[in-house]
């Protein structure tokens, strides 16, 4: 059993990093605060020896996104209405459409401009946490950046 | 294009909350607590298993609904109103709110009249044994007529017993709940999980429970737009549904007591018919004037194994001669002898780019390689299903599959032995040995990647793997998917043979165009100099080592490939 100040721990190491992936693919923040929690247990539960502290944030993130994926697809199936909206979250009127017109591209590009971008993970590490190769990684980059462009400009230009 | 500085600030704008971070430390803590690290007993939520309604059917799909009478029924194990409930069923909010306004006394008579008025001015659903069941129009209106005239005295009584009848509505963020026992009812209403709660008991000017009860029992709702099947996994057409709906629309029904024919209708003079409702399915045999409903949903859970006797049966009298006759003649000449599951699922499979798979262990679903994605797709074209089989439990594999540029509409299956499950249904199959071929393919037993190899070694096959997935000029990002058509015409007319160059011939440090291709499993730079072509190929065999091989060669009868290449792409 962890004690609590374990949990902080990770929670304040990693907290932000998650929950900022979190929202980014599933766009509710109580549901990005749960897959936040999803994640932090299944770290107390089933994280391997980790090699070094690049190898645990990349853990996470995996682990995140999977969770992710799950109530997504969950979500699919039992839609529900949220008043929740990102402005909440994102103080900044700018800052807040950036993160909609991103929250609106399809999750492949969501998550390698999110880690990329905003976590700054090299397309190499992007490439091991995704299980995808690095040229598949560059490609969805370079897409994601002109879908984004696209979409921001289109919405809110 | 945008700067991408924007969406690094946006995103570092991000912080969770410290009432947050508090929630969630509290909600790790109580959950680790719960079952401190032990998995040998974890079991997967319902929820996991619970039919599911993807994006195509939402368009076909609305709800048969079945009300279910009689006291045994009525023991209330939900209390709310589940978004699967209400995606069967969504207009079931917005279509009585207008009809409820005529059959309500406009004029409030006292404070207590108007929190019962307030609560029928609203949709409401009634809560049975089997999650919830809605009202027709005409029940609620029967209903409302009941309480009608009805004074409510508060009082401090309270004799509710676990039968007592429950009706409620919801609104996303507000619950409220009627309960009737004889002369007695009980209003309750929630806001939010947290919210204030008023709980009040009133004695009303008469016992109107009787007169509930007969409007509950004698009910049979059978609304619009769900497909229908038969047993066999056929399906109805949709004049065919339209017409039985239409039928069982014409009769009023009595809730039989007795379950004719020893209460399993389903012998060869039925006509049987499936249908769900929300996350429930239901089977209807109807024999003669008589119908049995059946909840059949624990068939679909395929990890479920409590008993099918758990399952309740009912049955109901229709005030016609002989409504199975009318039924088979309208199944005769409106079923579709395709099964439209099957040919959905193979038509979607066909168009989809990806699959991933997805296992119980959350860090390891991941996308399938495109050997991997070859091999499934092959076999899932050969099969031929057979029709409603039965499958209770046991492993499986479930996978994605989704769009290339829409992952996001993503739609499942799950392989176990020789089933497949398709929407919601299991099909066996005709491919005795489905289950170890596609664990094979996972597995990479089956994958040989000498393929890639042999590819790299032959020019044409190289540039058919080169050109296959998307590719663009690396210095100046994507082609559009004309320039891309147009430079794989091109290239894949030019003749190629092996180039040799000696060592001060370096031809990647030449001006030219760069191409890149790649895939989940290779990733393809292709470097072009006047006639020359050199390129690298990175792969990554079914053992995960990976591997480089480079190769240059020329392009005869050609003056030049690189500056054709660039001015398809308009850049020369």
């Amino acid at each position: 059993m962890q004690d609590n100040s374990a949990v902080e721990k990770i929670i304040e190491k990693y907290g932000d990093m998650l929950y900022r992936l979190c929202l980014i693919m599933l766009c509710v923040p109580a549901d990005a605060e749960d897959a936040v929690q999803e994640t932090v247990i299944a770290y107390f539960r089933k994280a391997p020896d980790f090699t070094d502290p690049e190898h645990e944030k990349a853990w996470l993130i995996t682990v995140a996104r999977n969770k992710c994926r799950s109530m997504q697809r969950f979500r699919r199936n039992h839609p529900v209405l949220s008043d929740e909206v990102l402005e909440t979250v994102v103080q900044s009127e700018e800052d807040s459409r950036v993160i909609e017109a991103l929250s609106e591209l399809p999750e492949k590009f969501r998550l390698v401009l999110t880690l990329h971008y905003i976590e700054g993970f090299k397309v190499n590490e992007i490439a091991k946490m995704t299980g995808r190769t690095s040229s598949a990684v560059k490609m969805q980059l370079a897409k994601g950046r002109e879908l984004l462009g696209k979409k921001y400009k289109e919405e809110y230009l | 294009m945008m700067n991408m500085n924007k969406l690094s600030r946006a995103g570092e704008s991000i912080h969770l909350s410290e009432e947050a971070k508090k929630r969630i430390i509290a909600g790790c803590s109580a959950k680790l607590s719960e079952n401190a690290g032990e998995f040998t007993d974890y079991v997967m939520p319902v929820e996991r298993y619970r039919p599911r309604r993807t994006a195509r059917f939402a368009a076909i799909a609305a709800a048969v609904c079945l009300i279910a009478g009689g006291g045994a029924a009525l023991t209330f194990s939900r209390l709310s109103r589940s978004p699967d409930d209400k995606a069967a069923n969504p207009t079931a909010g917005s279509e009585l709110t207008d009809a409820s306004q005529t059959a309500i006394d406009p004029a409030p008579r006292n404070v207590n009249d108007t929190v019962i008025g307030e609560f029928l001015a609203n949709d409401f659903v009634r809560n049975g044994a089997y999650g919830l069941s809605y009202f027709s129009d005409i029940q609620r209106r029967q209903v409302r007529e009941v309480f009608n005239g009805v004074t409510f005295t508060e009082t401090e009584e309270t004799v509710l017993g676990d039968d007592a009848l429950c009706f409620q509505y919801q609104d996303g963020v507000s619950t409220a709940t009627v309960s009737v026992r004889g002369d007695i009812v009980k209003y309750k209403y929630m806001y939010g999980l947290t919210g204030p709660i008023i709980s009040k008991w009133f004695r009303l000017s008469g016992n109107i429970e009787d007169k509930l009860r007969d409007i509950y029992d004698n009910n049979f709702l059978f609304m619009t737009d769900e497909t229908l099947y038969l047993p066999d996994g056929r399906t109805i057409d949709e004049a065919g549904c339209e017409k039985i709906r239409e039928l069982f629309g014409r009769y009023s029904y009595k809730k039989a007591d007795d379950m004719s024919t020893n209460g399993r209708l389903e012998d060869k003079n039925s006509v049987c018919l499936d249908c769900r409702v929300g996350t429930n399915y239901y089977r209807l045999s109807v024999c003669g004037n008589r119908i049995m409903c059946r909840n059949t949903t624990m068939r679909y859970r395929s990890d479920d194994l409590r008993d099918f006797d758990d399952l309740i049966d009912f049955s109901i009298a229709v005030d016609c001669e002989d409504l199975q006759s009318e039924l088979a003649e309208i199944v005769r000449e409106h079923t579709l002898n395709t099964n439209m599951i099957y040919v959905r699922f193979m038509s979607e499979v066909g168009n989809s780019d990806k699959y991933s798979v997805g296992c119980e262990s959350s860090s390891d679903d991941s996308e399938l390689t495109p050997k991997q994605y070859r091999g499934l797709t092959d076999i899932l074209r050969r099969l031929d299903p057979v029709y409603d089989a039965d499958f209770i439990a046991g492993d499986y594999y479930e996978f994605d599959y989704y769009a290339k540029e829409d992952c996001n509409d993503r739609h499942y299956f799950r392989i176990s032995g020789d089933h497949i499950m398709l929407e919601d249904r299991w099909f066996r199959t005709t491919e005795p040995e489905l289950c170890s071929k596609v664990k094979a393919i996972l597995s990479g037993e089956d994958t040989d990647v000498s393929d890639l190899a042999e590819r790299f070694d032959n020019t044409d096959k190289m540039f058919s793997l080169v050109l296959e997935s998307d590719f663009y000029v690396l210095a100046e990002g994507d082609l559009d998917a004309e320039e891309q058509s147009a430079i794989r015409t091109y290239l894949r007319g030019l003749h190629y043979q092996n180039a040799l160059f000696a060592k001060t011939d370096d031809l990647n440090s030449a001006a030219g165009v760069d191409l890149h291709s790649g895939g989940t499993d290779y990733s393809c730079d292709l470097h072009i100099h006047g006639c020359y072509f050199t390129y690298s190929l990175d792969y990554t065999d079914g053992n995960g080592t990976p591997h480089h091989k480079e190769q240059r060669i020329i392009a005869t009868e050609c003056d030049d490939s690189a500056q054709k290449i660039l001015a398809v792409y308009g850049i020369s």
